[in-house]
């Protein structure tokens, strides 16, 4: 039989020779309506369907198209995790700059991210990827900032502390190799507006800080040859340092023994760094990005390499058994071999402001501090005041 | 004309539940075929086709499951072939082994040769009762500075080349002593020389390692609640050997460590406290001179147990301990635990003295040898 080609062939048809509209509307073969006829009708509709399917469904599992994750900063963090330093997460834009690195390149892997929310530019956070170096722009505000003991180490072995402002951790040895004694590690850091902060220090921010930060060097690794995942450091983390109030005059930073024989003001409270980790550090006056007086010791040997350069230069020479260093009016630094490798003294304050601060306190902080790493005796010999190199 | 109308005389069940059109047939049959086409396809994309895979080490390990020597990545550029042999640990008898074998090709890498053909022996089994050959199998082997710590808090060493970790006190023997499950890799290059193995990393090979360990464990019955992880990577990696070429120096960092030798390279690995070890080798690793460790986390400790002796190793040494050959171990608490502090490859306690002594002064405890016992 035949019917009108047009017709919604509700019949069944056996095979297509027999289905022929024999009427003079007959259409050509080709034509789209024929080809529409039948039982091609649900196979075309269930493979539509199927495709739309499929192609939805590989779409959300790659997260392609409408699934498209939306997340931020080389697609390590999401909204929620800027949600305790942005007011408006989802209304945070980002500008980033790739995570680039070649086999040959010197400076190791270097990649930036700046978020940005409406409020403006006050609110701004930047994460940066760059190996950490023993000269160049930038280095001794990082080591002002980064090494403050505002910032907690984020415990665990890592290599890497976090404040409410600050947050910073090294990939782990096995991505790059582990840097050698004149160069840093690679280091992903965080930094939002003013490195001083309030007084009284904002444990929520901190925590969110360290968080961002290591699941920004868990997937930037990915593409840095790292292996494993880095857990996150919150739960260990302890309390947030504030300046201290029980400071004794005869153990200046907690150091017993450690006294510089002037009476102090209230102004003078320490902030000592909270917890073991890579540096331990005591700060006073954290008044911008460096503090006015420091006493810092860096035991993680993969830093030392950052101050090489100021062993080197700085002030007159200072000679050690173990190593090597310089005292000037306003710096006094020591390289030394200690058990867990190249360790750093530094004991910094502008001596114009507080005169002979760093000459009297630098050979008792190193000798205290030597000792407690199990490093000493240093055997130390100072220039003598006002003598040449 | 239409045959929808027709029905079977006597329709079973399956043939009445399918469709009676053809139209609603042939629906089924496309949607059958779209299914089973997408799901092929999707698993060919994923790359989970559903065929068994070679697995090894008791079934621990299976191929192009993620680390490098499980896939294709471990064969030269022509390909290559694995193999493995092994007896599984049991209840009745808990010692097991395990060997993988790979063999096909070599890999250059920057000129050198990467060695292809490569061999991965793992050992389950308690630690050996004889004392020697229970310091010389731990301590040589598992112990040095090239091995960093196990991540994640897991009692045990991690290398380049293969490592250890103590089972939990459910694997331990009758008589205390704890169970172990090592890892050890093995390289050839193409003129038949040796060479060190490469696994694709510490990180994969705590990964392999603690895979091997939780098969392991299944298998002899101990496995506890949860599997041991190693998720993190292994963040902290032993820094390169540095060479000394006066005797003066002070040797791994250690005041007044030092060797009668004239051309030292020294290693430093962990230093925590934990764990610390120190190894002195001539040079490129030639004749080993010195190996020191300090050993306080209580897993790794236990390994020990039962072989620190009764009385101190020398007069005026605190705690207990005893020399064996060239091997010397005094156990002694510091801050607050006990610390074992071992020494092989040298019969002078002055060199143990002098790193106890030190690595006690970093943990903030008493001297363990007395003045004067230090060289």
């Amino acid at each position: 039989m035949s019917s009108p080609a047009d017709e919604p062939n509700r019949d069944e048809e056996p095979l297509p020779a027999e289905e022929e509209p024999s009427g003079g509307r007959r259409r050509r073969w080709w034509h789209w309506r024929r080809l529409l006829r039948g039982r091609v009708r649900p196979l075309l509709a269930a493979s539509l369907a199927g495709v739309l399917l499929g192609a939805g469904g590989t779409a959300w599992q790659t997260q392609a198209g409408p699934f498209a994750p939306d997340e931020v900063c080389w697609g390590a963090l999401s909204r929620d995790d800027l949600a305790s330093t942005f007011r408006e997460p989802e209304n945070v834009e980002a500008v980033e700059a790739p995570v680039l690195y070649g086999d040959r390149s010197f400076d190791g892997p270097a990649g930036r991210c700046q978020l940005t929310n409406s409020d403006g530019d006050e609110w701004s956070l930047t994460a940066r990827v760059h190996r950490l170096n023993n000269r160049g722009q930038g280095r001794s505000e990082w080591i002002g900032e980064f090494l403050s003991a505002r910032l907690t180490p984020l415990g665990g072995g890592l290599l890497g502390m976090a404040s409410d402002n600050r947050a910073w951790l090294a990939l782990p040895d096995g991505c790059l190799g582990r840097p050698g004694e004149f160069r840093g590690p690679t280091v992903v850091d965080v930094a939002q507006g003013n490195p001083v902060g309030d007084t009284e220090p904002r444990t929520e921010e901190r925590d969110a800080m360290a968080r961002m930060v290591v699941k920004l060097v868990n997937k930037v690794g990915v593409e840095l040859g790292c292996k494993g995942t880095i857990a996150d450091p919150v739960e260990r983390l302890p309390e947030a340092a504030r300046y201290t109030r029980t400071e004794k005059s005869n153990a200046l930073c907690g150091i017993k023994g450690l006294t510089s024989g002037k009476k102090r003001g209230p102004e003078d409270r320490p902030m000592i760094t909270k917890g073991p980790g890579p540096v331990r550090t005591c700060d006073r006056g954290i008044n911008g990005p460096q503090p006015d007086r420091r006493m810092m010791t860096v035991e993680d040997p993969r830093l030392a390499g950052l101050f090489s350069g100021m062993a080197l230069h700085e002030g007159d020479r200072v000679r050690s058994n173990a190593g090597y260093g310089g005292l000037g009016p306003n710096t006094g630094v020591l390289k030394v071999t200690c058990q867990r490798g190249e360790t750093v003294f530094l004991v910094q304050a502008e001596e114009a402001r507080v005169p002979g601060y760093v000459r009297t306190l630098f050979p008792a902080y190193v000798a205290a501090e030597a000792d407690r790493l199990g490093c000493g005796p240093l055997n130390l010999k100072l220039p003598r005041p006002g003598g040449s190199r | 004309m239409s045959e929808t109308g027709e029905a079977p005389p006597a329709p079973g069940r399956l043939r009445r539940a399918l469709p009676v059109t053809r139209a609603g047939r042939l629906l089924l049959i496309s949607a059958l075929v779209l299914a089973v086409g997408g799901t092929g396809l999707g698993t060919w994309m994923a790359g989970t086709w559903p065929w068994p895979k070679g697995r090894y080490c008791w079934g621990a390990w299976e191929e192009d499951s993620g680390p490098e020597i499980l896939g294709d990545a471990a064969f030269g550029e022509d390909g290559g072939s694995r193999s493995g042999e092994e007896t599984a640990p049991t209840r009745e008898r808990p010692v097991g082994s395990c060997e993988l074998t790979i063999a096909g090709g070599h890999k250059r890498a920057f000129g050198t040769e990467v060695p292809a053909d490569q061999r991965v022996t793992v050992e389950y089994g308690p630690v050996p009762e004889a004392a020697k050959t229970r310091l010389s199998r731990l301590q040589s082997d598992y112990l040095r500075a090239d091995m960093a710590a196990l991540p994640d808090g897991l009692p045990g060493t991690v290398g380049g080349g293969g490592g250890l970790v103590v089972l939990p006190k459910s694997c331990d023997t009758r008589d205390g002593r704890p169970t172990v499950v090592t890892m050890e890799a093995s390289g050839t290059l193409s003129d038949g020389s040796g060479a060190g193995a490469d696994l694709g990393g510490t990180s994969e090979v705590a990964v392999l390692l603690v895979a091997a360990a939780n098969r392991g464990m299944e298998a002899a019955g101990c496995a506890p609640d949860e599997p041991l992880r190693a998720d993190s990577p292994v963040y902290d990696q032993p820094s390169e050997s540095k060479r000394h070429f006066a005797a003066s120096e002070d040797l791994c960092g250690i005041r007044g460590l030092r060797l009668d030798e004239e051309k030292v390279e020294e290693s430093t690995g962990a230093v925590t406290r934990d764990l610390h070890t120190c190894s002195l080798s001539g040079e490129r690793g030639h004749a080993s001179y010195l190996n020191l460790a300090m050993v306080a986390q209580p897993r790794l400790a236990a390994m020990f147990d039962g072989i620190v002796g009764e009385r101190p190793v020398a007069r005026g040494w605190r705690g207990t301990g005893s020399v064996r050959g060239t091997h010397a171990i005094v156990r002694a608490d510091c801050a607050g635990r006990p610390a074992t502090f071992l020494m092989d490859s040298s019969t002078d306690l002055g060199h143990l003295a002098t790193f106890s002594n030190a690595v006690a002064d970093r943990l903030g405890c008493a001297p363990i040898a007395p003045e004067g016992a230090a060289r």
